[in-house]
């Protein structure tokens, strides 16, 4: 599919209209600053958008490009820890609240196994169905809920117990 | 999910769950669907090029690839990153004092560029404190202090020492200084306003350059504001022209080591300011910023402006302000002056007056915009009292509380 006629502009907008505010939440989330979170979710739909064959389930298609992403951006930031630990310490922008609530949940989630914490994002962040992170993993359904439920064990031990 | 957890599931999934609503910023929709726009318009004009990198390709996942590894390196991504973490250790910084060089006239105000002259060294002073207080510098020149010296923290104080004849301005506003030479001043709002401007990443070309311990950012932007009605206005600004900005970060601290500004007039780069020294945290107090003996021997004349509800200057256009005005200065009528020309005051009016009494006006031109201008410029065709015919460029300006038309320049 390429989006070079009203009628793929208007799909696009539609896919935007739809999903933006899911994707958006998924990657603040798992980023933590609204400028990055932003990047990957224009990316992820400018490269849908771009894509030379339209994909079967974009929203998946959608999903996998930002967690991807996402993943790359985290990996490219430890490169800079030394100055970085210092961004961690709460700005002063409007997102201060949401970055808060960052930190707090992603301080939950790094005890778990990635494989874990990642679903668990997908499903309460991202308000994927278990079906849906099934078909954008290319996984199982019946895995995935696995994945969450040991995810939410594990951290019921750690925390209750 | 609540028949299918327990309580202490439930529990946990609770905490997991945000308790602050983040939603996309309002313009994203708008933003995706015009680089969409854009990327299928250059798809199709560039058929060729897609095709050599397509059969370059091994294959579409290779193409992914490259495009997610360009994104990730982009230099706006990376600017982005550098201003990020410098503007996170300035914020830590007491004072600072930066030394170097602008091309403007020493005598001109202080945010005044101009490509032609010469250098000025100028020196700028900040106390990061509440109030923030700043003094701004040019060897010869006007000099301005923000705030501080009247213990009120209410006026900002500009006064010129040009060949060694004192003259001072006091207003409570500080328009001259909170453009860019305000972002200049204060390195945090500087990179701030670049991190935002990275971060929508419109009409901006990045270069990042290593160069040993230190990292050089270079920006690149086009001229803001609008010329259609008349270029006058630009390259007479930062603001006003197209520059490249050039910050150079210690990559060990975070921290802005040196700043240059290009404009670009036709093509031909042009050092228009350069930092030669930044130094923070030194020890300054107020007496630090400005020479106080001098300070107290000046007369400041207040520019705050007042007008009368009933001032013929309110409320109408500005070529119709300008008649006025110019018909006010033919029999010097200081019932128009005195507001009319809050912006001259002290031996400036003598001056004018000995000049402009009995001037005739021949024609007003249409009031145009340009630049980033608050206000409008007027081309008046007079007669002078001597007899000469001249053409004014009249700078008018209402952009205060009464909404009274006032003359900012060109006379």
């Amino acid at each position: 599919m390429k989006l070079n006629s009203k009628t793929n502009i208007e799909q696009l907008a539609e896919w935007i209209d739809e999903w933006q505010e899911q994707l958006f939440r998924y990657a603040f989330f798992r980023l933590g600053n609204r400028s990055d979170a932003e990047d990957v979710v224009q990316e992820a739909f400018l490269k849908v958008a771009s894509a030379t064959i339209k994909p079967d389930n974009p929203k998946a298609y959608l999903f996998r490009i930002v967690a991807n992403r996402s993943i790359d951006i985290l990996r490219e930031r430890s490169r800079l820890t030394t100055l970085e630990e210092r961004i961690a310490a709460p700005s002063a922008s409007d997102d201060w609240e949401a970055q808060e609530e960052y930190r707090r949940i992603e301080q939950l989630l790094r005890r778990l196994p990635e494989q874990q914490s990642e679903v668990i994002r997908l499903h309460i962040h991202g308000s994927l169905k278990f079906t849906e992170i099934a078909e954008m993993l290319e996984t199982p359904a019946s895995t995935v809920k696995s994945r969450f439920t040991s995810g939410i064990e594990r951290l019921k031990q750690l925390l209750l117990n | 999910m609540k028949n299918l957890y327990s309580s202490t599931d439930e529990q946990i999934i609770s905490m997991l769950t945000p308790k602050v609503e983040v939603k996309p910023s309002a313009d994203m929709r708008s933003r995706i669907l015009a680089a969409a726009d854009q990327q299928a318009v250059q798809q199709k004009t560039r058929p060729r090029r897609l095709r050599y990198w397509l059969g370059a390709a091994a294959s579409a996942a290779a193409v992914v690839a490259i495009a997610i590894t360009l994104t990730l390196n982009s230099p706006a991504y990376a600017a982005r990153k550098y201003f990020s973490l410098a503007l996170v250790v300035m914020q830590q910084a007491k004072t600072m004092i930066m030394t170097g060089k602008l091309r403007t006239e020493a005598e001109e105000p202080i945010d005044y560029i101009n490509p032609q002259a010469d250098f000025v060294p100028a020196t700028i002073k900040v106390i990061y404190d509440e109030p923030m207080l700043f003094s701004i510098e040019k060897e010869g020149g006007r000099a301005v202090l923000y705030k501080g010296a009247d213990g009120t923290g209410d006026y900002v104080y500009q006064w010129s020492n040009f060949n060694n004849t004192l003259s001072g301005w006091k207003s409570q506003h500080a328009g001259f200084v909170n453009k860019e030479m305000g972002a200049i001043l204060n390195p945090r709002i500087l990179l701030e306003t670049e991190y935002r401007i990275a971060e929508s990443n419109k009409g901006t070309d990045y270069e990042i350059i290593e160069v040993g311990e230190m990292v050089i950012v270079r920006v690149a932007t086009t001229a803001q504001g609008d010329y259609s009605q008349s270029d006058y206005r630009l390259n007479t600004s930062l603001a006003e022209a197209n520059t490249l900005r050039e910050y150079t970060f210690d990559k060990n601290t975070g921290l802005l080591h040196k700043l240059r500004i290009v404009i670009m007039i036709e093509d031909k780069p042009v050092t228009i300011m350069e930092s030669e020294s930044i130094d923070y945290n030194e020890p300054l107090t107020v007496a630090d910023l400005y020479d106080k003996a001098l300070f107290e021997s000046i007369t400041f004349n207040d520019m705050s402006i007042h007008a009368e509800a009933s001032s013929p200057l309110i409320g109408i256009e500005a070529d119709e302000a300008a008649e006025i005005i110019l018909k006010a200065m033919q029999t010097w009528d200081m019932n128009i002056l005195n507001t009319a020309m809050t912006l001259y005051k002290g031996d400036t009016m003598k001056v004018l007056e000995s000049r402009y009494k009995g001037v005739e006006v021949k024609s007003i031109g249409k009031a145009q915009s340009s630049g980033l201008y608050p206000g409008k410029f007027v081309k008046c065709k007079v007669v002078m009292p001597d007899g000469s015919k001249e053409t004014l460029m009249l700078a008018l300006r209402n952009d205060n509380k009464q909404g009274v038309w006032v003359v900012d320049g060109g006379l």
